[in-house]
């Protein structure tokens, strides 16, 4: 990604929680996912997803659970905690905010 | 909190969650790689291209940790394990170590411990905080006095700032079965006494009020815990038992618990009421004119303040009660009405002028056990700065990978923590032995009871073992980590920094070390030089007599008549030499003192001077000459002519001849006819201004006989035998009084003697060790140089070469503080002085015979070095 990384730690939390928001998963099948419903604009690099999951989970906004996957391996899945979801609806609300503001700026007709 | 737990459950298995982490991240590549698989790249490419794709596995996972488990934390862990693996890798070096801390730390705290015991720490009562002690200030010479019985009772009657006041007075006797001339310390103690200071008895109970009435005094007693267990045997029905005091049955009535030794800084054996002095005094009239005249002085006082109360309220209404009284009595004089009063802590150090009596002695001994100390630091300090060295290629490597020079430095010094930690709690061990033995020789029995670590020690000596890591560890660490970095293409040898701080140290330690046995040498010679020099007068042949009468069958004038009887029976015996009487031993414990002024001054110019009450026969018996008039012979009667010595003319009438002049004392006039030369029989090193009468006879009058070598009591009892057979006579010689005033000096010369010792050990290990290192580390050089054709004598002068001079030069700096220093000593030297030559030379002996075998047996093995396998030895 090529944007400042303040901006895209950030927005990767949210782009997390709203996946798990969706259903539970493990971290390389989160990465999938967000590729593909972006349609490959939004790649997260694997060293800075785990470290972001890791810390969402500190947070307690999600929660791990070991589950074995279709081959008999065992991986680690998220879930979206109740507090989770709540951080959820306040990150959203900061983004439309945050968006909305931009647009306008950008939006502004040249003199 | 939820998130507190789960950091903490992350900390604590942490080895699972490191297994954890991994196993997400490595399912993570597997997955990677699949994809790789089924986009058509064979097995190992499709693996390679996975983890190259994952990036920085090892930083994604380090951040991914660094959640959970504080970095910091971890790297404590680290180096903690690392240092106890080196450490447990070179036993040789951590046992050496390990012993050097252990002393250095231990002296300090055992030293501290029995400060602790002796100074610091208050009363064994129930809530200490809120007991306080009174004095009254002399306005004019700024000392503090006690308060009077009839005034203390005063104040405790009408006292409402303080729950209970008491009062004691020092008293000593001699118990029942002991020896004429041993007093055991006692207290006389108001009945309130142990109520007011909420002490619980171990057997019986304590005062009741009745037993404490001026008009009917009772001979009851508590008697302490040592005392009931080495004179009583432990007894379990010692209620109700009796015994004697100066000959007088006493009841006791209960045992105080262990722990508790009573109000004074001294050890109580025992607690009676105030009444009872009439009951032990030789004068009973005057003892109960102590306890109920208003203007009589001295006891000591001490309350517990009443709850919400601050000292500065207490001390408030206890002076304005304190006034009332005075002018309520009518006080000899008004100035005295306003004395102020002072409350501090149970504290001996919190006490007024305790300071005086506590910093010299303390002073000197914290002095000579800090500076062990520093010579321990030193020692290690040379140890761990050798074996950094060694290490400096894998310092150097860790540097250049990255490592920060602080993080390599917090590991170095770790190790230094660990072993510090180590010897701290030896110490502490140590400590519990080491001061019993401390105190009794340098404070005498009493004190001995209550010393033990407690929680203060315990922080003294964690304090102690971290400042002296930080001593011995930080400054071979810094050395090592900025010499570390341009050495890893040079090889083995030492950087010449580290070469010059390993000298430095070498250097400081010889330096203390000569310091310490200097100061030992002085006072041990100062010691020595007091015993056996000339105090002006004739101590030996001389004997004390000292007699005991039987209670309550002698009064004041009976005695001084029994006495006078025994003075000329023994005179006109030819066996015994001369007899003569004195009030005041030479060199015992006690003096006299009195206030003269000049004839024309007014009563404040009073001053006070020691006086000597004696017979004309004193002069002839311990040699002391006159210088000008006349000695007093038998024409001068008590209370009329007197003689001055050399030190008290010389004070108050520096110009003019005091011959003939009067003094006045009170309202009498007394002539002064002669001068006697200086004796020092108050103090051994210096002549106190004294001056001479007649005595008139009192209660601890001795005799003075000088009968040579033979032992003057079996003659003396069997005359007194024939007067009265109740009295008791014993008989000391006068050199056991000088030993005896002489024994706090001796001790404490022999404590900073084997202190001096230690430190000599101490580097001579440390010489040994850091030539062992030279030899060992030049191991190649000398090797090539013996091949060229070097000799011995070339190659020991390589070895001993610059280092020698860095030795030499400390151990001239060490002989300098301590010509310097040596200023601190002059109060216990005894005439030697400073700069006594037999001292440092024998000083200088002594290091350096040490230093010589201590470097010779590594230079023996430097010239045995076979240069073919020395330079195999790469």
């Amino acid at each position: 990604m090529s944007r400042p990384p303040d901006l895209v730690q950030g927005t990767l939390d949210l782009l997390i929680l709203k996946i798990l928001a969706l259903e539970p998963l493990h971290g390389w099948a989160i990465g999938q996912r967000l590729r593909q419903v972006s349609g490959n604009v939004l790649q997260v690099s694997d060293g800075s997803l785990y470290p972001a999951l890791h810390k969402l989970e500190n947070e307690g906004w999600i929660k791990a659970e070991w589950k074995s996957t279709g081959n008999n391996r065992r991986a680690k899945f998220y879930a979206l905690t109740r507090s989770g979801r709540r951080r959820l609806e306040e990150e959203t609300a900061h983004w439309d905010r945050l968006s909305a503001a931009i647009t306008c700026i950008v939006r502004l007709e040249e003199a | 909190m939820r998130h507190l737990l789960r950091r903490l459950h992350a900390r604590i298995r942490y080895r699972r969650f490191d297994a954890n982490l991994d196993e997400e991240i490595a399912f993570h590549r597997a997955m990677k790689q699949r994809e790789w698989e089924r986009a058509g790249l064979s097995d190992a490419d499709a693996a390679r291209r996975s983890r190259r794709d994952m990036g920085n596995i090892t930083l994604a996972r380090e951040d991914a940790r660094a959640v959970w488990i504080a970095p910091w934390l971890d790297g404590v862990r680290q180096d903690v394990r690392y240092a106890l693996r080196s450490l447990r890798s070179q036993p040789g070096f951590t046992i050496a170590a390990c012993a050097a801390l252990v002393l250095g730390i231990g002296l300090n705290t055992g030293l501290f411990t029995v400060f602790n015991a002796v100074a610091l720490r208050p009363w064994a009562v129930a809530h200490p905080d809120s007991v306080v002690t009174a004095h009254h200030v002399d306005s004019g010479g700024g000392g503090t006095s006690g308060f009077g019985i009839a005034e203390y009772r005063y104040l405790r009657d009408h006292a409402r700032t303080f729950s209970g006041l008491i009062a004691w007075r020092q008293g000593g006797g001699r118990l029942g079965h002991e020896q004429i001339d041993s007093q055991t310390p006692f207290l006389f103690v108001s009945g309130n006494y142990f109520d007011v200071l909420g002490v619980r008895m171990m057997h019986g109970r304590g005062f009741l009020p009745d037993e404490d009435r001026v008009e009917a005094p009772q001979a009851a007693a508590v008697i302490g815990h040592r005392l009931w267990e080495r004179q009583f045997a432990a007894d379990a029905g010692i209620v109700g038992r009796v015994f004697r005091v100066d000959d007088v049955p006493f009841t006791i009535v209960g045992v105080a618990p262990p722990g508790f030794d009573g109000t004074f800084p001294d050890a109580q054996s025992f607690w009676v009421p105030l009444a009872s002095l009439q009951l032990l005094s030789a004068n009973p009239a005057h003892a109960s004119r102590l306890l109920t005249n208003p203007t009589h002085c001295c006891s000591r006082m001490a309350g517990r303040l009443a709850p919400g109360v601050t000292r500065n309220q207490a001390r408030a209404e206890l002076e304005v009660l304190s006034r009332v009284f005075r002018t309520q009595w009518n006080w000899t004089e008004p100035a005295l009405w306003d004395d102020p009063i002072v409350l501090s802590g149970t504290a001996f150090l919190e006490q007024p002028h305790s300071k005086a009596f506590l910093v010299p002695p303390f002073a000197l001994m914290f002095a000579a056990v800090i500076l062990v100390l520093l010579l321990a630091c030193a020692n290690v300090g040379n140890l761990l700065l050798a074996r950094a060295l060694a290490r400096q290629r894998e310092i150097a490597i860790r540097l250049s990978l990255g490592a920060g020079r602080r993080r390599v430095i917090r590991q170095l010094l770790t190790e230094g923590f660990i072993l510090s930690c180590c010897a701290g709690t030896l110490a502490l061990l140590l400590a519990s032995r080491l001061p019993a033995l401390m105190a009794r020789g340098v404070l005498g029995d009493h004190v001995a009871s209550r010393i033990a670590p407690d929680a203060r020690v315990l922080a003294f000596t964690l304090g102690v073992a971290a400042l002296t890591c930080l001593t011995f560890a930080l400054a071979p660490a810094l050395e090592v980590t900025r010499a570390a970095a341009g050495t890893l293409v040079a090889g083995r040898d030492v950087s010449p920094a580290g070469r010059r701080m390993r000298s430095v140290l070498l250097a400081a330690q010889l330096a203390l070390s000569a310091l310490l046995l200097a100061g030992a040498g002085l006072l041990v010679r100062g010691v020595e030089h007091a015993r056996t020099q000339d105090p002006g007068f004739r101590i030996d042949g001389v004997f004390v007599v000292s007699l005991a009468f039987p209670g309550q069958a002698y009064d004041q004038a009976r005695g001084r008549a029994f006495v006078s009887e025994l003075h000329t029976a023994l005179s006109g015996d030819d066996s015994l030499g001369a007899v003569a009487l004195t009030n005041t031993v030479p060199l015992g414990s006690a003096r006299n003192m009195t206030g003269f002024r000049m004839s024309g001054e007014d009563e404040a110019r009073s001053r006070i001077v020691q006086v000597e009450s004696v017979t004309p026969e004193y002069f002839g018996l311990l040699r002391l000459p006159s210088v000008a008039g006349r000695h007093l012979d038998a024409t001068d009667r008590p209370g009329g002519a007197i003689t001055i010595n050399e030190a008290m003319a010389r004070r108050y009438w520096p110009d003019a001849s005091p011959l003939g002049q009067t003094l006045l004392f009170g309202d009498r006039p007394r002539e002064i006819v002669g001068i006697v030369r200086n004796a020092r029989t108050t103090e051994l090193d210096e002549a106190v201004p004294v001056y001479y009468e007649i005595t008139a006879g009192g209660p601890s009058t001795r005799l003075l006989v000088g009968s040579g070598t033979t032992n003057p009591a079996p003659r003396v009892r069997a005359v007194a035998r024939g007067l009265d057979p109740r009295v008791s006579v014993d008989a000391r010689p006068l050199a056991a009084y000088r030993d005896r005033s002489l024994e706090a000096d001796r001790a404490m010369a022999l404590a900073t003697g084997a202190v001096g010792l230690l430190a000599l050990l101490l580097a001579s290990v440390g010489v040994f060790g850091v030539f062992s290192y030279v030899v060992q580390e030049r191991t190649r050089e000398i090797g090539i140089r013996m091949a060229i054709g070097a000799r011995a004598q070339h190659v020991i002068r390589l070895v001993l070469g610059s280092t020698a001079r860095t030795s030499l030069a400390g151990l001239a700096c060490g002989f300098l503080a301590s010509l310097v220093l040596s200023r601190f000593l002059t109060g216990k030297l005894y005439g030697v002085s400073r700069f006594d030559a037999t001292t440092y030379i024998g000083v200088a002996a002594v290091l350096v015979a040490a230093a010589t075998l201590a470097t010779w047996l590594p230079a023996r093995r430097a010239t045995r070095i076979d240069p073919a396998a020395a330079l195999r030895l790469e």
